[in-house]
C-alpha cells in the first residue's frame, strides 16, 4: 500500500464541448480520441503517462465530461483541451472549472443544465 | 487571477452583442474589436458587462503607409496595433509612439533579439494571436509543431529581453473564443512560465489604461497633465 505521501494527488477537470452545429453530438469515444491525441501531440506518450490521464464521465447529449490527471499535469491537460476541439472539427472544449475532489466535480457535472454556451 | 482581456475579436456591429455575451460568459472583462473606432462604439449604446475596447490594426510594408494613417486615426483607436511585413517596419513599429503593440503573424522570423531589444527599451507589447491554430484542420504533428514552435521561440524571446507580452484569440466567430485559463495554460508551457497570466491580464490593462490617459483631456504632453483642482 503506498504512504500518503506518496499517493497520486488528482485533479479532476470539467469540460463542455461545443460546436456550431447544435444538432451535433460528439460520442465519448470521438472526444477521448480527440484529447488523448492532443495530448500525444502536444508532450507524447511519457507526458500522456505521467499525466494520468482519464476520462472519468461523459455525457453525450449534453457535451459535458469530466477528466482526471495528476496535479502536477493540469496546465499540459488544459492546454490539450485547448487543441482538442481541432480535432472535432468546428468545435471548441474548454475547461469550466477544475476540483480536487470527483464528488465536487460531479456536482458541478449535474448542475450545469443542457444548453450552457 | 484577476480580470481578463481578449484584444482582438473580428465582428461586425450586429454580432458584437452575442460576442459580448459569450464572452461574458467565458469570464473576460473587455474585448477589442477589430476596426470599431470610438466614435462608433459610443453611438452603438453598448450595454454589457464586458467592456468594448476599440481597436485598429495596420498592415503596413511602408514607413509612410503607417504613418498618414496613424496622423488621422491617432484619437480614434484606443489600441493600435501594427503588422509590419518588413525588417524596416519592424523597427518603425518597435520605435514610433503611437503604435502600442506589434503583430508578427505571418512574419515570425522579424521578430529578433535586437527586435525584442527595440520593443522592451520603447514598452511595446508582443502580441500572439492564437488563430494560427485553427488553420490546422487536423491534429497532424508536423504543422502543429511548426506552428508551435514559432510561439515557442518568439514567447522565450520575449521572456529573455523583457517584452511585454499580450495573448489574443483572433476570433472571427463564437466559437472561436477561447476560455481565458485554458490559453494561460497553453501559453505557459510554452515558455512564459508563471507569467503568462500577465499576457490576458496585466499587459493589455496597463496598454488599455495608458492609451486612455493619453487620450482623455487631461492629457497634455507626455510627462505633463492636468490635475483636479
Amino acid at each position: 500500500m503506498l504512504v500518503r505521501a506518496r499517493r497520486l494527488r488528482r485533479r479532476y477537470l470539467v469540460f463542455k464541448v461545443e460546436t456550431r452545429e447544435k444538432d451535433r453530438i460528439w460520442s465519448r469515444r470521438e472526444v477521448e480520441e480527440a484529447l488523448i491525441s492532443s495530448i500525444l501531440v502536444l508532450h507524447g506518450v511519457m507526458g500522456l503517462v505521467r499525466s494520468h490521464f482519464k476520462l472519468a464521465k461523459y455525457d453525450e447529449q449534453r457535451g459535458i465530461g469530466i477528466l482526471s490527471c495528476s496535479h502536477r499535469y493540469v496546465d499540459l491537460v488544459r492546454s490539450a483541451i485547448l487543441i482538442a476541439g481541432l480535432r472535432l472539427g468546428d468545435s471548441t472544449i474548454h475547461t469550466i472549472k477544475v476540483t480536487g475532489t470527483l464528488k465536487k466535480a460531479i456536482r458541478i457535472f449535474n448542475s450545469l443544465p443542457k444548453n450552457t454556451s | 487571477m484577476g480580470d481578463f482581456y481578449d484584444l482582438c475579436i473580428v465582428t461586425n456591429t450586429e454580432s458584437l452583442h452575442n460576442f459580448l455575451e459569450r464572452a461574458f460568459r467565458l469570464g473576460y472583462k473587455g474585448v477589442g474589436v477589430s476596426g470599431l473606432s470610438i466614435s462608433t462604439r459610443d453611438r452603438l449604446e453598448i450595454d454589457s458587462k464586458v467592456e468594448v475596447i476599440s481597436r485598429l490594426d495596420l498592415y503596413f510594408d511602408k514607413n509612410i503607409q503607417a504613418k498618414r494613417v496613424l496622423r488621422r486615426e491617432r484619437r480614434n483607436f484606443e489600441i493600435i496595433v501594427a503588422h509590419p511585413k518588413n525588417v524596416n517596419t519592424a523597427r518603425f513599429s518597435a520605435r514610433d509612439g503611437r503604435i502600442d503593440i506589434v503583430n508578427f503573424h505571418g512574419h515570425e522570423y522579424l521578430f529578433s533579439p535586437i527586435q525584442a531589444k527595440l520593443m522592451a527599451n520603447e514598452g511595446k507589447a508582443l502580441e500572439i494571436c492564437l488563430s494560427h491554430l485553427r488553420t490546422l484542420k487536423k491534429l497532424n504533428p508536423r504543422p502543429l509543431t511548426r506552428i508551435i514552435r514559432k510561439y515557442y521561440v518568439m514567447l522565450t524571446l520575449a521572456e529573455e529581453f523583457g517584452v511585454d507580452v499580450v495573448c489574443s484569440s483572433g476570433a472571427t466567430n463564437l466559437y472561436e473564443m477561447l476560455s481565458p485559463k485554458d490559453v494561460i495554460a497553453f501559453i505557459s508551457i510554452l515558455g512564459l512560465g508563471n507569467k503568462a497570466a500577465q499576457a490576458l491580464t496585466k499587459a493589455p490593462r496597463e496598454i488599455l489604461e495608458r492609451n486612455r490617459l493619453k487620450l482623455s483631456d487631461k492629457f497634455i504632453l507626455p510627462g505633463v497633465m492636468l490635475l483636479d483642482e
